[in-house]
């Protein structure tokens, strides 16, 4: 089913009378509009109106009509000039015919100012979360956005295997320019390198110890130049056509030493736990549980706090997340990224992403130009 | 930002504390850069300030917290864990507990309540007894005059983006007549040049050429050739203080249509410019461009022609119709007035300026733009 028929008959479905989404993440999937520079604006908001009956409309500020209307495939526009008041009179114009409606709208994206506004403007209408509905919707995926999630995977992972065949320990370069690589190779395969959020980085050794080392410079790099030896990090995140790739590969300055191997190897064995419990009906929370039974089985050092994984598709980090208290249940359609940090031998934050798609006969790891069952080797010469 | 002026701040607004939840506002009083905080709606990070006592605090998820204190963040700093609850259950949690031990959970909490989410208000709402007041006026109004050092970060960062964009116009140089430059290397080439010189990041990055120079903002494809008209629209930040710029360039000598349309969209900001001065309402800033443009018969896109910079990089003051707030010393303003081309394309050269009791001290002085700037050189490297 196309997207477009899909979100029409979840609407129609729904307890709601029509759907108001103002989320930056929630506007790219139900407008069908990539653009990467929304949610920088919350001063401008845009939003979604999409009706029981009826076709669904765009609002965004006047001097962004042409630009949405050319990349959406929603084509019914209404604009407004100047701030929220004025969008929430616009919104608010939209569902004029619906003063007593239930109204759905994307309470955990939209400010509580604006809400307050629009339920001045109306106020007669009940409105209701549809965060729910739209999670949903947006968690099972159409075949066309699977395999833009499926493209993107494999153009991110051979965009950091790209940069890594440059690697030599023995002329080496620094990990700004290993950043600066990654993006290169990624846009040379094609990849979109919009939204600021769009970046890559390299961190290696001390640096590794990090989440986002060098802040506030997030994505850019230090300086510091990879010294043979050291566990190496390479992350980016791009998009294609609106739909993300998140990738994080690593690679060892020569070969590893076992405690090295030892590290990686918990990676490996946390992927195939996980893998092993993605099976139809399973919640992400047993998929967490499994995973952390793994690495408590093998003693490895799991980075606590975070989830184990999510979901990928209009938004680089989205529901479902592998974690503790998620209970959602694993059907065909979705597109996980499986991410356990665990810390290495030297207090190195190690992980390899992997995006696994779902189908009918279970989980399939998507995206590997290499076999990622051991780390890259960086050589000492060509 | 100075401590004591915040916390004079929320002692006057009366609050017991400030509980801010937007990036841009966390940065403002907490002196730290979220990791491109905007794009992930669910995952949240909150700063507290209250009016008196020691201890202010911050909760981030797992993988911001270390990114905080290495931007000089000395107070508490807690995470929460992404497998408490979902979101926004497990944020709130470890908020409530951390407002509880600093004594908060009954008081009068000031908060941004254009950056909350209602289902974020809801949920705190439901977890603590606080009493949660909106002080975004508040947070604007301090915001929006600039203390000395915060002007010394936008210049910085005014220009990192210039030179990231006239750095790669000198790359396009010579480039035109064999297989030149993809649209997405330019704007690479833009970004690159910006962190290269010193940006520690950018939001907004739209490079549009010939036809697309029409729209605000489209995928970046296809080749650069010759004859065409280019726009920049870079918003970069130093440490977390945001620019924005916007220059024109044209691939071979620009026709007299394209100069005049430049010339005009010039004089028109000039007029702007010399509005800038502290006293002058902002509506009038832009009834003023108005009025030129009719008088030279200009045609004007939309209803602003600037806006403040600084946590972030589109915030108050705006000059836009129907906003009479008076300019001050210390207000700095990105400004572009937007005018059609020759072929409905969007001019807009953009420039920061600082409001001074002399007028306007312009930011973003790296290079003179009052020209188009012409791609007719030869070098195909520099």
């Amino acid at each position: 089913m196309e997207l477009y028929d899909k979100i029409v008959a979840a609407v129609k479905g729904s307890t709601f009378d029509a759907v108001l989404v103002t989320g930056a993440d929630n506007f790219a999937y139900m407008a069908g509009a990539a653009l990467p520079f929304l949610a920088l604006y919350p001063e401008s908001p845009v939003a979604v109106v999409w009706p029981r009956r009826g076709d669904p409309t765009v609002i965004a500020p006047e001097e962004w009509e042409e630009t949405v209307v050319t990349l959406s495939s929603v084509k019914k526009t209404r604009t407004y000039s100047g701030g929220t008041d004025a969008f929430a009179k616009a919104a608010a114009d939209v569902l004029k015919a619906k003063k007593d409606a239930r109204i759905g709208v994307d309470l955990l994206r939209v400010p509580a100012s604006t809400l307050d506004l629009l339920a001045k403007q109306l106020p007669g209408a009940e409105w209701a979360s549809c965060d729910g509905l739209i999670r949903e919707l947006r968690a099972v995926k159409t075949e066309e956005e699977l395999e833009l999630i499926e493209d993107a995977a494999y153009r991110v992972d051979h965009g950091i295997f790209g940069t890594q065949h440059h690697v030599l320990i023995t002329s080496t370069r620094s990990e700004m320019s290993l950043s600066e690589e990654m993006r290169v190779h990624c846009l040379e395969r094609g990849l979109d390198v919009v939204g600021g959020h769009s970046v890559s980085q390299g961190a290696s050794g001390p640096s590794t110890a990090k989440f986002w080392p060098r802040a506030p410079y997030y994505g850019i790099g230090h300086e510091k130049k990879l010294e043979a030896g050291e566990y190496v990090r390479m992350e980016a995140r791009y998009s294609l056509d609106g739909y993300w790739a998140t990738g994080c590969r690593l690679m060892t300055q020569g070969y590893p030493n076992a405690e090295q191997r030892e590290a990686y190897g918990h990676l490996v064995a946390l992927r195939e736990a996980a893998l092993a419990c993605i099976r139809l009906g399973a919640k992400c929370s047993d998929v967490y549980e499994a995973m952390r039974d793994a690495a408590k089985g093998r003693g490895a050092r799991l980075v606590e706090g975070l989830a184990l994984g999510h979901g990928i598709g209009v938004a680089d980090v989205e529901a479902p997340y592998i974690s503790a208290k998620d209970d959602t249940r694993i059907c065909p359609g979705m597109a996980l990224v499986i991410r356990p940090v665990v810390e290495g031998p030297k207090g190195e934050l190690l992980w390899s992403s992997d995006t696994v798609v779902v189908d009918e006969g279970g989980p399939r790891v998507v995206g590997w130009y290499r076999d990622w069952r051991t780390p890259y080797l960086a050589n000492y010469t060509l | 930002m100075d401590e004591t002026v915040v916390r004079r701040l929320v002692d006057a607004s009366g609050c017991s504390a400030f509980v801010v939840f937007g990036a841009d506002n966390f940065r403002y009083l907490t002196g730290a850069t979220l990791p491109f905080a905007e794009n992930y709606p669910e995952r949240q990070a909150a700063a507290i300030v209250p009016s008196e006592g020691d201890t202010c605090a911050v909760v981030t998820p797992a993988d911001w917290l270390q990114a905080v204190k290495d931007q000089g963040w000395m107070e508490a700093a807690v995470a929460y864990d992404e497998n408490d609850g979902p979101h926004p259950a497990a944020f709130v949690k470890t908020l409530a507990k951390t407002l509880t031990g600093m004594g908060l959970a009954k008081a009068k909490l000031g908060f941004d309540e254009t950056r909350a989410t209602a289902g974020l208000v809801e949920a705190v709402k439901a977890a603590t007894k606080a009493e949660l007041v909106p002080v975004d006026g508040v947070l604007s109004e301090a915001r929006a005059v600039k203390n000395p050092a915060e002007v010394a970060l936008i210049e910085k960062s005014c220009e990192f983006a210039d030179r990231g964009i006239i750095h790669a116009l000198n790359h396009l140089e010579g480039t035109l007549w064999g297989p030149g430059y993809t649209v997405p290397e330019l704007v690479e080439r833009v970004r690159v040049h910006a962190f290269e010189s010193g940006a520690s990041g950018v939001g907004h990055m739209a490079t549009t050429v010939g036809d697309d120079t029409r729209l605000w903002y489209a995928p970046h494809r296809g080749d650069v050739h010759e004859g065409q008209l280019i726009r920049n629209d870079i918003t970069a930040h130093s440490m977390g203080y945001w620019c924005s710029i916007s220059r024109m360039a044209y691939t071979g000598y620009a026709p007299p249509e394209v100069e005049d349309a430049y010339a005009e969209n010039q004089e028109l900001k000039l007029a702007a410019v010399a509005m800038l001065k502290p006293g002058t309402r902002c509506d009038k800033v832009y009834a003023k461009v108005k009025s030129e443009a009719e008088k030279i018969g200009a045609r004007l896109i939309g209803p602003m022609v600037g806006h403040g910079v600084g946590c972030s990089h589109f915030e108050a003051p705006y000059l836009v119709e129907g906003y009479p707030d008076e300019l001050k010393v210390g207000n700095v303003i990105a400004l572009g007035v937007a005018t059609l081309g020759p072929r409905r394309e969007i001019i807009v050269d953009r420039d920061v300026y600082e409001v001074t009791h002399e007028g306007a001290r312009k930011l973003s002085w790296y290079r003179c733009w009052d020209r188009i700037y012409e791609v007719t050189g030869f070098r195909a490297v520099h």
